[in-house]
């Protein structure tokens, strides 16, 4: 059992501050400075949670900021990293992924079952239809790791942006080094580690590590040097663009160079439950000891493969901790002083055994390890067997590289045969590694670290000494070769987050699973929340070996950010979603406006009336626009204007209309399609003059439309300017046949039908404010298009209103605006055509000239008119009551689709439902029925009319029949 | 009000009077009314000859042949520009601007614009006038950065339509980095006091 020590130099935690928090509702205490994981160490607590697929017991294993063990459940807040997130007051700590609590887990039973749960069984239990949800409802239940509670609190996630000369990712000494060396060139230096305090493992892999200190405070005290704590390196992106995770946000920085110092990760060794509570990594023994002073139990076994082992129990006996066996995979070297020395001290070293099971007492604890004699084959050959008592067994035989962000920026990493382990090979330009990342140990780390800052400087444009001594790679081997053992019972763990065992990549590689990519799929080893940090490596041991080859050939999987896991909202930061909303947004709020969104507006889709329904108050502004006047907001269409010589040509070209010949004051419809023919976009285009055109276009294709004849009359070399007003203008539309009436006060343009003519445009002021008039008819009434700057906009709204309110002005929104352009038969771009709509399909032929010259998607339109159409825009009307028909019901002929609706509402004008439907030609005679199946598969009838439905001589849009 | 006692400060600076025009020959029109014509591409000069780095009436050449110009709220200068610009003459075109218009400064300023916007504003340097045409919560702007006291401001212009939620949201981050909202009078007075 874990226990808090005497005060140990240069600990962490403050022992004056206590905090109080619950761990499965038990009342415990720490310190300060103290994170989660150790604050339940030294409070006793062995068994952190449970594994993710057998529910077995779990301890804790690395200390070292990615160890699934110590993942938990804290005040709604799922999956904290208990490693890496300091214990706060008045925590309600929980473990995850249990079924009743910790200490009654029922998930445990899954243990004894888990022969019948074979490597790949999502595969085999999803491979029949019925058994599926079945399978999918079990799995949901009993796998995963905490639970979302929406009653979590929201916290504010801002992202930020930061820039610097030279990134350094990892403050150990290696890292260090390399920061200080390009500071001095002149640098500005950003140095990130995970961890809250600089130093790394030279805080406490070395104690006697003087230099790494002293590194500390030089670059603590260095001007040119930023330092962020507690902060990981998620991801490297192409040009030194890295996402660094702080507590609380995530900040983008964007470096000239980049040094990698992120050291090494130590790995495990395979055996028999080398996952219980008690079996730890040593270096996770030493974290905990020097930054919490937490001895990592009363009764210690050494598994030892390198020297690395030796020093830690050196330094684990110098804080008075008892280690009682050394168990070296290695035989014994008779020249080692530092094995000499920890004998003399009483430790027992022995050389030439393997593990062969750890032993658990009744709590699922580790109470000792079972060691045998190592045969020829690297296994655990001897049939006597030697049982140590113990309740700590430290591992410490070997490494794998954090080597990550190396291989995402572009590095090639090879494998050492000599180290064991694997190195970057070759460097994309601008970054740089330092230390044992790259494979240099002990105290070359050093001047490793300062080469590498040396040269990032140099890369930045500083001038940096060049590297006068190379820095030896190890020249011993700090990594086993093959520590994984195996037991005829199993439960040997390769990837303790997903529970994977040995003997299931053997299984996999014998189904065929045999690459790292594909055993990484069908195993999912190195895909839980630690992505592999302590499995990757000795899976593709084991693979390397089933298959014969060498591990340089077996490969690596391909490593993608995030580094460690990070919550969505660091990713979402403020959620900045940036809406556009015209000049008079609040006169709609006042009004009692119910919003939609169009594109990244927000539209009014009706006002609210008390007492009424949305479709009656919708009936309603139908009825206003109809019968009265209706006044509303178009602000949102695109405006552009077009100036100069070429102004004409441009819109012959870009619109599949003639407009060089408009004459001025008048406007004209323009239709837009690409270049295979199909409609994108749509507008009524005015000529204010000989060289300046005035056009709109929808509201989702603004910003489309401009970009596109910004790149035509560039790539045309054509004499004209374009200008972008749709913000800077905003439009009214007020529409009825007393509109004239009401505007008439209000404006010095001669309004009458002979001087202002349907389908003209005039210039004027309207409420004293500077306006350009359209006389258009969307929505099939007599009506004027009102368009002023911006800022004048509310003056403009609110003289309309006043002037409309002895005529029963009444504003409508979106919904009545799509009924009344409805009924007169009008289609609105991507919503009544789709992805493959030509003019010819949505009866627009007559908008088309193809006498002209040349204009973009004549060439396919020229042969879509010779195809014919594939599809055919058609007015229907259901007369009766019958179920709602909604968008995008089908039209059905026989047991075939035929098409769909595409827009559809109740008229109240008309008394009846019409619509509009893109359906097969062949069926699209006038007169004709057809079937339209309604929600729940009823079959509705439907007579295909001609459109307009409303109206069809136009009459309403010329004053003389405008009278109510 | 000062910049020592404030983390950092947003004001609202759309009452001010601007226009602009584009065209090739917009720059040789510009100069046959005398006004000054910043003559590399994204770049600002006072409206009225000077050196002053902080200028509020100012020209700014978006581009080769495009400029936006900002006076006085009450500087009948816009609207002389504007009649002897018309409806366009050769080449030149008179371009409505509605922009929504706000300044951010203060100590922690670069705090607020890194959160923001992601070119790297703090180390643009201010003796060569720099204009920047970027993005800012998601929005196109345009953003001159000014000698404020010991620091920067930084005046931003967006299409109107985004000023409510450009506004809004400045403002949120400015408020919640422990700063607050000012008047422009209030800044300018403010100004002419350090002066």
């Amino acid at each position: 059992m874990m226990y808090r020590v005497q005060r140990v130099a240069g600990e962490w935690i403050d022992r004056a501050r206590r905090i109080e928090f619950t761990f499965e509702g038990r009342p415990l205490e720490g310190f300060s400075g103290d994170c989660i994981s150790s604050a339940l160490a030294a409070a006793g607590v062995t068994i952190l949670g449970r594994s993710f697929k057998y529910h077995r017991p779990r301890g804790l294993f690395s200390a070292a900021n990615h160890d699934v063990n110590a993942l938990f459940q804290i005040d709604g807040i799922p999956n904290v990293r208990g490693d890496a997130v300091a214990l706060g007051p008045q925590f309600r700590i929980s473990a995850v992924n249990t079924i009743g609590g910790l200490a009654r887990d029922r998930g445990r039973l899954l243990d004894r079952l888990s022969r019948f749960l074979p490597v790949g069984f999502y595969y085999k239990a999803f491979h029949g239809k019925r058994l599926f949800p079945f399978w999918e409802r079990a799995i949901r239940r009993l796998s995963g790791l905490g639970s979302v509670s929406f009653a979590a609190p929201r916290t504010p996630t801002p992202k930020r942006y930061a820039f610097c000369d030279v990134l350094v990712i990892g403050a150990g000494p290696s890292g260090l080094s390399a920061a200080l060396a390009a500071a001095n060139a002149g640098a500005r230096v950003l140095i990130v580690d995970e961890n809250p305090r600089l130093g790394g493992s030279g805080a406490w892999a070395g104690a006697s590590d003087l230099s790494s200190v002293e590194l500390v405070h030089q670059v603590e005290r260095h001007a040119g040097i930023a330092a962020l704590h507690s902060t990981f390196a998620a991801g490297y992106y192409a040009d030194h663009f890295i996402a660094l995770i702080e507590p609380g946000r995530m900040t983008k920085v964007r470096a000239r160079a980049v040094v990698i110092a992120t050291g090494v990760i130590e790995q495990p060794a395979v055996f028999r439950n080398n996952d219980l509570p008690g079996v730890m990594l040593g270096s996770g023994a030493q974290r905990l000891l020097h930054r919490y002073a937490i001895a990592s139990g009363r009764r210690i076994v050494v598994l030892a493969a390198n020297r690395e082992a030796y020093a830690l129990c050196a330094d684990l006996l110098d804080h008075g901790l008892a280690i009682r066996t050394l168990v070296d995979l290695r035989p014994k070297d008779e020249s080692d002083r530092v094995a000499f020395e920890l004998e003399r001290r009483g430790v027992q070293l022995l050389h030439g055994f393997a593990p062969v099971e750890a032993l658990a007492d009744r709590s699922g604890c580790l109470r000792a390890l079972r060691i045998a004699a190592l045969g020829p084959d690297g296994q655990a050959g001897s049939p006597n067997m030697h049982e140590l008592s113990c309740d700590a067994l430290l591992m410490s035989v070997g490494f794998a590289p954090a080597c990550q962000l190396l291989a995402q920026a572009g590095a090639t990493i090879g494998f050492s045969e000599a180290l064991q382990q694997h190195v970057p090979r070759k460097y994309p330009d601008g970054v740089f590694a330092a230390g044992r990342v790259r494979g240099v140990y002990d105290q070359d780390r050093i001047l490793d670290g300062r080469n590498a800052g040396d040269a990032a400087a140099r890369f930045a444009g500083f001038e940096a000494p060049a590297a006068l001594t190379a820095p030896r790679v190890a020249a011993r081997r700090p990594s086993h070769p093959y520590p994984i053992f195996y037991h005829p019972r199993h439960k040997n763990f390769v990837d303790l987050d997903e529970d994977i065992q040995a003997k299931d990549l053997h299984d996999a590689t014998q189904e065929g699973f045999d690459s790292p990519e594909l055993l990484k799929r069908y195993t999912t080893v190195g895909m839980g929340p630690s992505q592999g940090k302590h499995s990757n490596v000795n899976a593709a041991r084991i693979l390397a070996r089933l298959r014969g080859i060498g591990l340089a050939d077996a490969g690596m999987t391909t490593t993608r950010p995030m580094f460690h896991p990070v919550a969505l909202k660091y990713l979402a930061g403020r959620s900045f979603q940036a809406e556009r909303a015209t000049p008079v947004y609040e006169r709609h709020a006042a009004l009692g406006a119910v919003w939609m969104p169009a594109g990244n507006w927000q539209r009014p889709e009706y006002y609210a009336s008390a007492g009424h329904a949305r479709i009656e108050c919708i009936e309603m502004e139908v009825r206003a626009v109809r019968t009265g006047i209706g006044l509303i907001d178009v602000g949102t269409l695109g405006k552009i204007e077009v100036h100069g010589p070429d102004a004409g040509t441009l819109l012959d070209r870009a619109y599949t209309g003639r407009f060089s010949d408009l004459r001025t004051g008048m406007t004209r419809y323009g239709l837009m399609v690409d270049e295979a023919g199909t409609i994108i976009d749509d507008g009524v285009i005015a000529r204010i003059s000989d060289r300046r055109f005035y056009f709109t276009t929808t509201t989702s294709g603004s910003a489309t439309v401009f970009r596109e004849l910004l790149r035509w009359a560039a790539l045309w070399g054509l004499d004209c300017a374009l200008i972008n007003l749709t913000g800077h203008l905003a439009a009214f539309n007020l529409a009825g046949p007393r509109c004239r009436d009401a505007l008439k006060p209000l404006t010095d343009v001669e309004l009458a039908d002979d001087a202002f003519p349907f389908l003209a445009v005039r210039e004027g002021a309207v409420a004293g404010v500077r306006a350009r008039l359209m006389r258009v008819g969307f929505v099939g009434e007599l009506g004027y298009e009102i368009h002023v700057p911006a800022g004048s906009a509310l003056q403009v709204w609110d003289a309309l209103i006043a002037a409309g309110r002895d005529f029963g002005v009444r504003p409508f929104g979106v919904e009545a605006q799509r009924v009344l352009r409805l009924e007169k038969g009008h289609f609105i771009v991507s919503q009544d055509t789709d992805g493959l709509t030509n003019p010819f399909e949505a009866h627009a032929g007559w908008a088309v000239k193809m006498q002209k010259p040349f204009f973009v998607g004549q060439r396919s339109l020229r042969m879509l008119s010779k195809r014919g159409p594939r599809q055919q825009l058609v007015g229907f009307t259901v007369p009766g009551a019958g179920p709602p028909l909604k968008e995008s019901h089908l039209v059905i002929d026989g047991a075939d689709i035929a098409g769909r609706i595409t827009s559809v509402a109740r008229s109240a004008t008309l008394g009846c439902t019409i619509g509009l439907a893109m359906i097969r030609p062949d069926l699209a005679r006038t007169g004709a029925s057809v079937s339209i199946r309604a929600d729940g598969g009823t079959l509705i009838d439907a007579v295909l009319v001609p459109t307009p439905f409303y109206d069809p001589e136009g009459r309403r849009q010329q004053p003389d029949g405008a009278g109510p | 009000m000062s910049d020592a006692t404030t983390a950092a400060w947003i004001v609202d600076a759309s009452r001010l009077g601007r226009l602009g025009l584009k065209g090739p020959a917009a720059a040789d029109w510009l100069r046959s009314v005398r006004i000054p014509v910043p003559e590399r591409a994204n770049s600002w000069a006072p409206l009225v000859h000077s050196d002053d780095a902080s200028a509020w009436p100012l020209v700014a050449r978006l581009g080769t042949t495009e400029f936006f110009i900002e006076t006085e709220p009450d500087s009948p200068l816009r609207d002389d520009l504007a009649r002897a610009l018309g409806d366009g003459q050769d080449h030149v075109y008179p371009v409505l601007r509605e922009d929504h218009a706000c300044v951010l400064g203060g100590r922690g300023v670069e705090d607020v614009i890194a959160q923001v916007c992601s070119v790297n504003l703090p180390s643009l340097p201010l003796q060569l006038n720099p204009v920047v045409l970027t993005l800012m919560t998601g929005v196109a702007v345009v953003i001159v950065a000014q000698a404020h006291g010991d620091g920067r401001r930084y005046r931003i212009w967006c299409d109107p339509s985004f000023g409510h939620y450009l506004w809004n949201t400045l403002r949120a981050i400015v408020v919640e980095s422990g700063g607050d909202e000012l008047g422009i009078e209030q800044l300018r007075m403010a100004e002419r006091g350090q002066q």
